[in-house]
């Protein structure tokens, strides 16, 4: 058995401490950490961050951005106001994850650090445009979404720096956004889930579009085709029809007893269309 | 913080050290109780090996079957993924607690009246879940209870009069309530 | 005898008397067990499918903290003997590892020179503690030298197939026909239409929430072994434990069932840990305990299914079958389970042609090993399988001749009983178009056209599946499965003693796992005796002081322990009018039991009650010439056949045009198991068996690599259903009472879990039918469902 340390600290300084060594690892919700079979492989240092009374909670600025603590739950997430009315991708895909005993544990940093494929929240927060707050020992940086997803199982967080929070900025004018999964019917997790962020112009066409897929690709990331062949655009079913069919060109996917990487490119095109039409509808 | 810096820290007496063990005290169903445990040992082993509180069941340990649900300072979470350290200083609510002695809550009742047990392991995660609900939805749809239960196996398939155990609470809370 | 089920008790929905400490978390199962000094055990698995144990070095792990001692299959082969095999099909010839008793032999409780499959014991460590158990499982050194493996049956029998026994040529176990292949042959020939369609039946996992688990007691002082394991046949295990595998007096074995958390077929077997257990205790002088992982479950707790046949179906073109034929090939695994060909061999085959009259049945299997976890029955055993091929067929034939599959059901449904089926089942009652007529009506069948094209405009193809289906229940006619090649018996057996205070004791030997024993046999007790449920207690699940009996499987409760104690108390009731009326001094034939009393004929007035009946019984003061002291019967009640429940199931799904989803969104049955006990009770049965039968049609499947690797170890990667994804079920019952027994009552647990697969195939082949699409096999993916969209079936 190997011999594991448990830190609570209620400091984010402390915590950042403790994170400075070589065999810490922050703890978050836990359910992928704490389950087995990787409970009993468990060594070194666990610092948990739950004590930090910072890192939890959904603010609104005066600008209209709304930032999320790292450490606040999915469930609160999914249930708040602020969230559930500028940022429906990021309500949804919260309140998709998992069960509802996940959702009440487990946390926005905790699904976007964590290097599962499958996590919901890294396509709603890359759509969404999230900037990561992200401590380290020396400096606290910004991380945009779609620099901090760098491959399989990568992230950009350097050792001993923790996502602390993120932004979202203010939707401009007329905007919406959504989110669609099709659930893993063993874990939960996502096949393949695609968040969309659009507004629209006075003339009601396209101004900004952001897609993002999670669980599909090897990891989560931007549509970059789908999103410029639908700027500009009107946006009627038939252009972001022929929008979704650009989606995943360029991507490599993921493949399990449940579904091909065949598939997987396949839904990504299908819920890229649906997730466009509703946030569309929302604008 | 250097490397160095943080070897101290971790090394300093603020450290919990795995062995031979660390203080924790958590009310379990009321009761406060202070041991002595690991820091790998997971929540529901403390609450059924130390504590030999039994209701509390393991049926898979990788977060999926919802046997081993407790109230966490009254949320439901799955106890075989939380380590007992962490709930250092929480109240623990199990199965057992719900109801005090031979009493049944309401939503125990209504399991009873309903069917809704049949072999009866799924049972203790599955009351733990719903009470859960309907401390912050006392009026859940059928959709909502039925997503809710995602996280409660229950092979024997008693599903549906769960489900019809809930309304039956709900739909009793709520004409108390329009009274 | 219909109209003793009228009453208060029988046929209500009594609260369950299990219920309260279930509710409240003081039920006992078998991992909630500490006995002092107790040890804790962890298995050290294969991790190959095929492969030789060169050497097992423990002395690793035996320095462990905590441990101490590590068992290998050398330290116990000379103690304890091979587990047996008690099902070899009669009139064929059958190949197993020889058993030393003569009987067919299944595995070793801990293999010796070969491992055969991922997850066989090969050793076993013994701790202080289960976490320093299971720390010390890597440390137990295994040297494997991998051999070839064959996962699949059909695999395991072509030439050069890695061979597992010696004693089974070609990796057959056996080669089984029933019916006449030349008359069915012939009529194939002959007939208008032809339909043939291979179906692939994956393995399905049983996944009690419960995994299994045995604690093991031995006393050096009285030489007993106390047994404590969640098997659904206390008995059983204790009969083949003492004199098939320990060798020991069975008077010196005790197995106790506690609370056991669901069963489905995978706890009715005798398993390596149960004798294991209590030989360890022994040679380690304190009491062990052994709890099974979840990955522990997946690879070495019995899987079930696993078929693929090739079916041909014969008719006339105006909706008459001729015949029916079916080749089917499936493995037992590694070994048998103690009862392993009885599912592919008896219970399919004898099904195959479900609530049909065919004039020409043919069924055939080949048995064979394969480098897998052993398989055997779970609910809806065997006939899960033969209801999911023979309704594929009927659908298949009914699209070929362009006739409705309602319309090609009613054609051919058995209409006159008792009905020989051909295979050699005799049924004994039904009403199999009542039901089907029932499920139409519920689910509005004359208006699916028009709710397809309500759907489409939704982006969704609507289906609608049918399955109607006939399943063998109350096992059984001891004769009768003696003949099927059982060693053993399966009648039923009570003791119903009534106490001097008129307060009741029903000892049963049948074993509740969570289908409301104690509260069904209560309300025959109190109903037939007229006493009230609370004075009423029974005792089973421990086989000190329970009768010899063959514990729950086979949709047997009911219909043949049930039955028994109706038997028991008639018999207490003829008893007790005996003395009644010699303590009243009126003749026996004077008199008559009517609610819990005994009265006069004509004059109910002059009556004795049931307690003081039973009080004068056991002073004996004043009995009849020749009549026994006490209100006591023991009965053993052995069923003349087995009985057959039927009825209709139809299954709604809307399939997603885009991703192949299918939602299901409608689900009808209606159930006919004669007459019911505690209709609350039989309604969750129905729900459990729906739940249990759309795991395999939607995301069950437990698959192997070509080379035996279990690719499904953990709920990770197997999908069992949720809440969420089913609907409302809508229920009905028609009530057609078996001429069987006194209860009037056919089985129930696992009789309707054959229909939601063949219900839910249908209606999505339905649903893509104008794209060509045929057949899909289980399950129902999303995926496999858009690729069939995209290949038009090809």
């Amino acid at each position: 058995m190997t011999s594991l340390s448990y830190y609570s600290p209620d400091s984010l300084t402390e915590a950042i401490t403790l994170l400075g060594s070589a065999d810490a690892r922050p703890l978050a919700g836990g359910y992928s950490l704490l389950i087995e079979p990787q409970r009993s492989k468990l060594g070194g240092a666990l610092v948990d961050l739950r004590r930090i009374g910072d890192l939890v909670g959904v603010t609104q600025g005066q600008g209209g951005e709304v930032t999320i603590g790292a450490m606040t739950p999915l469930a609160a997430i999914a249930a708040a106001s602020a969230v559930q009315q500028s940022y429906a991708a990021l309500a949804e895909a919260a309140a998709s994850v998992g069960d509802a005993q996940v959702r009440n544990r487990a946390t926005l940093g905790g699904n976007l650090a964590q290097s599962d494929a499958g996590n919901d929240l890294p396509a709603a927060i890359l759509a969404l445009g999230g900037l990561l707050h992200v401590q380290g020992a020396r400096e606290e940086r910004i991380v945009a979404a779609s620099d901090f997803f760098t491959g399989p199982g990568q992230t950009a967080l350097a050792a001993g720096e923790l996502i602390t929070a993120v932004t979202l900025p203010a939707p401009t004018g007329r905007s919406g956004s959504a989110y669609e999964k099709m659930k893993h019917p063993a874990t939960l997790y996502a096949i393949c889930g695609v968040a969309a962020s659009v507004s629209l112009d006075a003339n009601g066409a396209v101004e900004a579009c952001s897609v993002a897929v999670t669980g599909a690709a090897e990891y989560p990331t931007r549509l970059k085709s789908v999103e410029s062949a639908l700027t500009g655009k009107t946006p009627t079913g038939d252009a972001i029809a022929a929008a979704a069919q650009g989606a995943g060109e360029g991507l490599s996917f993921r493949s399990d007893l449940f579904a091909s990487a065949d598939y997987r490119a396949h839904l990504t095109r299908v819920l890229t269309q649906r997730a466009l039409t509703r946030a569309l509808a929302q604008a | 913080m250097s490397e160095q810096a943080a070897q101290a820290l971790l090394e300093g007496q603020s450290a919990l050290q795995a062995v031979p063990g660390v203080p924790v005290t958590l009310t379990v169903n009321g009761q406060r109780v202070s041991r002595m445990v690991s820091v790998d040992q997971p929540l529901v082993s403390f609450i059924r090996d130390t504590l030999n509180l039994t209701g509390t069941k393991v049926g898979c340990e990788t977060g999926q079957c919802g046997a081993c649900l407790v109230l966490l300072d009254g949320v439901s979470v799955k106890s075989c993924a939380v380590l007992t350290v962490q709930a250092n200083g929480a109240a623990v609510t199990t199965v057992e607690g719900l109801a005090q002695g031979s009493d049944m809550t309401p939503l125990q009742a209504a399991f009873w009246d309903n069917h809704a047990v049949q072999c009866g392991f799924c049972t203790p995660g599955m009351l733990v879940s719903m009470t859960d609900l309907l401390q912050h939805n006392p009026n859940p749809s059928e959709g909502e209870i039925r997503t809710w239960m995602d996280g409660n196996m229950c092979r024997c398939g008693c599903y549906q009069n769960i489900v019809r155990a809930v309304r039956s609470v709900a739909e009793k809370t709520q004409s108390a309530g329009g009274e | 005898m219909g109209h003793l089920l009228g009453g208060a008790v029988v046929g209500a929905p009594v609260k369950r008397r299990e219920d309260p400490e279930l509710l409240h978390g003081h039920a006992k199962f078998t991992a909630d067990l500490t006995l002092p000094g107790m040890l804790h055990l962890a298995v050290v698995h294969s991790p190959h499918a095929h492969a030789r144990i060169k050497s097992i070095d423990t002395s690793e792990a035996e320095k462990m903290p905590g441990v101490v001692r590590v068992f290998t299959g050398a330290d116990i082969v000379d103690k304890m003997m091979r587990l047996p095999v008690i099902w070899k099909p009669a009139g064929v010839d059958s190949h197993f590892p020889p058993h030393p008793y003569g009987l067919p032999g299944a595995q070793t409780a801990l293999a010796t020179d070969r491992a055969r499959y991922v997850g066989e014991w090969v050793a076993i460590v013994a701790a202080e503690t289960r976490e320093q158990a299971y720390a010390a499982v890597p440390a137990v050194k295994v040297d494997y030298e991998p051999l070839p493996a064959v996962a699949d049956a059909e695999e395991s029998l072509k030439e050069g197939a890695p061979l597992l026994h010696d004693e089974a040529p070609g990796n057959l176990c056996t080669h089984f026909p029933i019916g006449d292949r030349d008359a069915a042959e012939k009529a194939v020939a002959e007939a208008e239409v032809v339909v043939q369609q291979k179906i692939v039946i994956p393995r399905q996992v049983h996944n009690a929430v419960e995994t299994r688990a045995s604690v093991g007691n031995y006393d050096p002082e009285t030489g007993e072994y106390t047994l404590w394991t969640n098997t659904q046949i206390p008995a059983g295990n204790h009969y083949m434990i003492a004199s098939l595998v320990l060798g020991v007096p069975y008077n010196k074995v005790r197995v106790i069932a506690p609370h056991i958390g669901g069963g489905y077929g995978s706890k009715g077997y005798l398993y390596p840990d149960a004798p294991l257990v209590l030989l360890l205790s022994r040679l380690v002088g304190r009491p062990v305990k052994w709890v099974d992982t979840r990955e522990g479950l997946f690879r070495t707790t019995v899987h079930a299914r696993g078929q693929t046949h090739y079916a041909t179906i014969a008719g006339s073109r105006d909706g008459k079958i001729s015949a029916f034929m079916s080749t089917a090939y499936a493995s037992l695994g590694a070994y048998s389970s103690h009862n392993g060909p009885g599912a592919p061999t008896a219970l399919t085959g004898r099904s195959m042609t479900g609530a049909y009259a065919i004039p020409h049945p043919f069924y055939e299997v080949f048995l064979t090993y394969t480098n897998t976890n052993f398989v055997g029955p779970a609910r809806g055993a065997g006939r899960m399988e033969s209801m999911l091929v023979i309704e594929r067929m009927i659908d298949l034939y009914a699209r070929e001749i362009g006739m409705d599959p309602a319309e090609v059901r009613r054609k051919n449904f058995v209409t006159q009983f008792p009905y020989d089926n051909g295979l050699g089942w005799n049924y004994d009652s039904g009403n199999y178009a009542g039901a089907l007529n029932r499920a139409l009506e519920m689910v509005g069948y004359g208006d699916i056209a028009a709710r397809k094209a309500e759907a489409h405009q939704r982006g969704k193809r609507l289906g609608v599946g049918l399955a109607s289906y006939v399943t063998v229940a109350g096992v059984g006619p001891s004769g009768r499965m003696g003949r099927e090649g059982l060693i053993g018996s399966t009648w039923g057996n009570t003791v119903l003693r009534v106490h001097q205070t008129g307060d009741v004791t029903l000892i049963t030997g049948s074993q509740p796992h969570g289908q409301g024993h104690v509260t069904t046999f209560s309300q025959i007790v109190a109903q037939e005796l007229g006493v009230d449920m609370e004075r009423i207690e029974v005792i089973h699940s421990d086989t000190k002081g329970v009768p010899y009996a063959q514990g729950s499987y086979g949709s047997r409760t009911y219909s043949v322990e049930g039955a028994s104690i109706y038997e028991s108390a008639q018999r207490v009731k003829d008893k007790a009018c005996k003395v009644a009326a010699h303590l009243m001094e009126v003749a026996p034939e004077d008199v008559e039991y009517v609610n819990g009393k005994v009265q006069v004929k004509g004059a109910p007035e002059k009556a004795m009650g049931l307690s003081d009946i039973a009080v004068m019984a056991w002073f004996a003061w004043n009995l009849p010439q020749g009549l026994e002291p006490g209100l006591e019967v023991t009965t053993y009640w052995d069923p003349a056949d087995f009985n057959f429940p039927f009825g209709t199931h139809i299954a709604v799904v809307e399939v997603d045009e885009a991703t192949g989803a299918v939602d299901l969104v409608r689900y009808v049955a209606v159930d006919d198991v004669g007459n019911v006990g505690n209709p609350g009770i039989v309604e969750g049965q129905m729900h459990g068996n729906i739940a249990f039968g759309l795991g395999p049609a939607l995301m069950e499947g437990a698959f192997y690599s070509p080379d035996g690797q279990l690719l499904t170890n953990s709920f990770q990667d197997y999908a069992i259903p949720r809440a969420s994804g089913m609907p409302n079920f809508e229920l009905d019952r028609t009530v057609t009472p078996t001429p069987l027994n006194g209860l009037g009552a056919k089985g129930a647990g696992d009789v309707s879990e054959p229909a939601p697969a063949p219900a839910i195939v249908n209606a999505v082949v339905d649903a893509l039918s104008d794209l060509g699409v045929r057949h899909l096999d289980i399950p129902l993916t999303a995926e496999k469902v858009w690729r069939a969209m995209q290949t038009r079936g090809e």
